[in-house]
């Protein structure tokens, strides 16, 4: 622990107060935006509550239940999957290239798990009524179940962050934090997926292939964040990548999003076989394949599979077409969330088509929790060592 | 005033006594209005109409949640420690199994029951829902999804039609979604919703194979001079759904869909009563429940 001016210690952790008095401008007018669209995101939802004008305000209504709240809550679950694969794979697999990213990839895990929970909380229709989650809640509903493993997971990986930035995780300790979180992380994405795939009620949802999907499409979502956030960084030259990483992130990406379109390919096989096809299947599942929905379903198949798969092939170590890649693949997967949500509701269990477009507020509610996430990863890249790495941590 | 401009689900029905009136049968001045599922109709609703309607004094963000009744509780009145006033359902009674039958051949589609059911259960007039939903069935298919929920015509001797509500499934998956046990099936069968608990995230809404489960997305705009008193008009933000009337079948009454439907297509009964008319067609007349293949077990008989 050094004792540079402007370092207070919490936690063992260093924090480096300092460096928000030596941060430019650029720093603090990005961070007042942040908190900005955050205060607009705030007085948005006001308008929801039930003193307000109640959900009226967004644009769901009685077919479609679930729109763009859920989606992103869907999406930043995936997110939050990458960070923690990659510090595994540096613990348990021994990617020591993948070494100085340990600690931004556990930030980003605790982050987007941070933020998927607070997803939930503009969905609902009575959210002062909250608690009722923790006094009686209902072990035979599998949503509480989520809140019980995403609440695990990031505690899990604020403890992994502290022991990692306090200087405390040393070989065996990181091996069984990471024999824990690993399995939770995948707790998350699967019991999220079963939210969707445990309904019995809604014909495209009831399938097995929810878990393993929301896992493909989880991991590779979340590599290409992580990798966008390696190169910004190295771009910044607050960290330095040595170019096996990229190299090493365009093999795993490659994996990943070769798997996710092999099992999204098995459920549409499975809906459109002549002779395994089902009416209240298909006609649901055309709505997305040759009906309105069709941007989203070819959108998400393009940028989350296609492109990036064609990028990767041909690319032979370079960074910026890896980088490219994994851009397309977060667009991708974001729109993937929404053929998920339109599976299940473009249609009412009784046939009766649905219809929803977000509105300003559900805009606006967005836009405060992403810059709310941006601002968190903001401050604690300025005043925390998480570009860092010291040599006992390997 | 300010003018909210709220995108109301919902289509308008022809006026009273208009071509295309839902049925033939509708007397003057009946009740048509908007009917069910998502719609055209963007229509503004003053502030003074919400209070107007709601019922509930609401000053602060989050409290319009006075003044709310649940369902399934004991005793008609209470006032609890809070000081809230809670109105609360009639308790069940003591061996009886509510079961509806509905004669499929008998029913002509004309959507009586569903308008009356909103004015006896105080349904918001233009929260986008109504509680009973009818479908036009093609004959010779039982396929939903080829179905019509938003026809005007009545009574067409080219089609069959099926008027689906709460099922008040012997195995609900709703209640087994709740995360919370806001909603939860009574002794006699009725599932109950507390609409003091509920939250409001619509998982059971999701989980109902039946779409029988509605959301108040706006506070229900009810005239003061059309609320029955011994029904809660439901706070915004939570669930509701039909009751099986569980103010007048716990006294005895028949649900005001039976009462009203102008060809005695529905019957309403006690199971375990083998002198009961839903007893008897179930005995002597052949059964189907809607969507048997999930193992809800309904309880409410389409009747062939």
């Amino acid at each position: 622990m050094d004792a540079t001016p402007g370092t207070v210690s919490l936690l063992g952790v260093p924090v480096r107060l300092g460096r928000l008095r030596t941060a430019g401008r650029p720093f603090w007018l990005w961070t007042a935006g942040l908190a900005a669209l955050m205060i607009a995101g705030l007085f948005a939802w006001s308008r929801q509550w039930p003193g307000a004008q109640g959900l009226a305000v967004t644009g769901m209504r009685e077919v479609f239940l679930w729109g763009f709240y859920i989606q992103n809550f869907i999406f930043f679950v995936g997110l939050s999957a990458g960070g923690l694969i990659v510090y595994s794979g540096v613990v348990l697999f021994g990617a020591e290239p993948l070494r100085p990213l340990a600690r931004v990839a556990v930030l980003q895990a605790g982050v987007c798990v941070l933020l998927a929970m607070l997803f939930v909380v503009p969905d609902l229709g009575n959210p002062q009524r909250v608690l009722w989650f923790l006094r009686t809640p209902n072990f035979r509903s599998i949503f509480v179940f989520d809140f019980l493993v995403l609440s695990t997971y990031l505690v899990l990986c604020f403890v992994d962050l502290w022991l990692l930035l306090s200087g405390r995780m040393h070989g065996r300790l990181e091996f069984f934090m990471t024999l824990a979180s690993l399995p939770t992380a995948m707790g998350v994405h699967s019991i999220t997926a079963w939210v969707l795939g445990l309904v019995k009620g809604r014909e495209l949802w009831h399938s097995a292939i929810m878990a393993p999907l929301f896992i493909s499409s989880a991991v590779s979502s979340g590599l290409a964040l992580l990798i966008l956030v390696a190169w910004v960084l190295s771009r910044l030259g607050k960290l330095r990548l040595h170019d096996d990483v990229f190299a090493l992130f365009d093999r795993l990406l490659t994996v990943t999003i070769c798997i996710d379109l092999f099992l999204f390919g098995t459920e549409l096989l499975t809906i459109y076989w002549p002779a395994s096809s089902e009416p209240a299947h298909r006609l649901r599942m055309d709505l997305l394949v040759s009906g309105p929905y069709w941007p989203f379903l070819y959108g998400s198949l393009v940028l989350g599979g296609v492109l990036p798969l064609a990028l990767l092939v041909s690319t032979h170590g370079s960074v910026r077409r890896v980088v490219a890649a994994a851009a397309l693949v977060f667009c991708g997967i974001f729109a993937k969330r929404a053929v998920l949500l339109i599976m299940g509701f473009a249609m009412s269990p009784l046939g009766v088509p649905g219809r929803y477009v977000p509105t300003t507020v559900e805009w606006a509610v967005t836009a405060g929790i992403w810059a709310l996430g941006a601002l968190v990863f903001t401050f604690a890249l300025q005043v925390l060592d998480v570009t860092h790495h010291s040599a006992e941590e390997a | 005033m300010k003018r909210v401009r709220l995108p109301v689900v919902g289509q308008r029905a022809p006026a009273p006594g208009a071509p295309g009136c839902a049925a033939a049968v509708c007397p003057p001045g009946c009740a048509c209005g908007p009917l069910t599922g998502e719609g055209a109709l963007t229509r503004g609703v003053t502030r003074r109409q919400f209070i107007a309607g709601g019922g509930a004094t609401t000053v602060g963000a989050f409290a319009g949640t006075t003044a709310i009744a649940a369902l399934g509780r004991a005793s008609v009145e209470e006032v609890p420690a809070s000081g809230r006033r809670v109105r609360y359902a009639p308790p069940p009674i003591p061996g009886v199994k509510f079961a509806m039958a509905i004669d499929l051949k008998k029913c002509i589609g004309c959507r009586k029951c569903a308008y009356a059911c909103r004015i006896e259960n105080n349904l918001g007039r233009d929260s986008g829902f109504l509680w009973i939903e009818l479908h036009r069935m093609h004959r010779g298919s039982f396929e939903l999804e080829d179905s019509e929920a938003f026809y005007l015509e009545a009574a067409n001797p080219k089609f069959w039609h099926l008027a689906v509500g709460c099922q008040q499934c012997e195995n609900p998956p709703c209640v087994q979604a709740c995360p919370v046990q806001a909603t939860w099936r009574d002794p006699d069968g009725i599932v109950v919703i507390d609409y003091d608990k509920c939250i409001g995230c619509r998982y059971c809404m999701i989980n109902c194979p039946y779409g029988a489960r509605h959301f108040n997305w706006k506070r229900p705009v009810v005239p003061a001079a059309e609320r029955n008193p011994d029904v809660p008009v439901r706070p915004v933000g939570v669930v509701e759904k039909c009751t099986f009337c569980i103010h007048r079948t716990r006294l005895g009454k028949l649900p005001r869909c039976v009462e009203v439907c102008p060809v005695g297509a529905r019957v309403f009964g006690d199971l375990n009563d083998p002198k009961s008319s839903v007893r008897l067609l179930l005995d002597t007349r052949t059964t189907v429940r809607l969507k048997e293949h999930l193992g809800t077990r309904p309880r409410v008989f389409l009747v062939g």
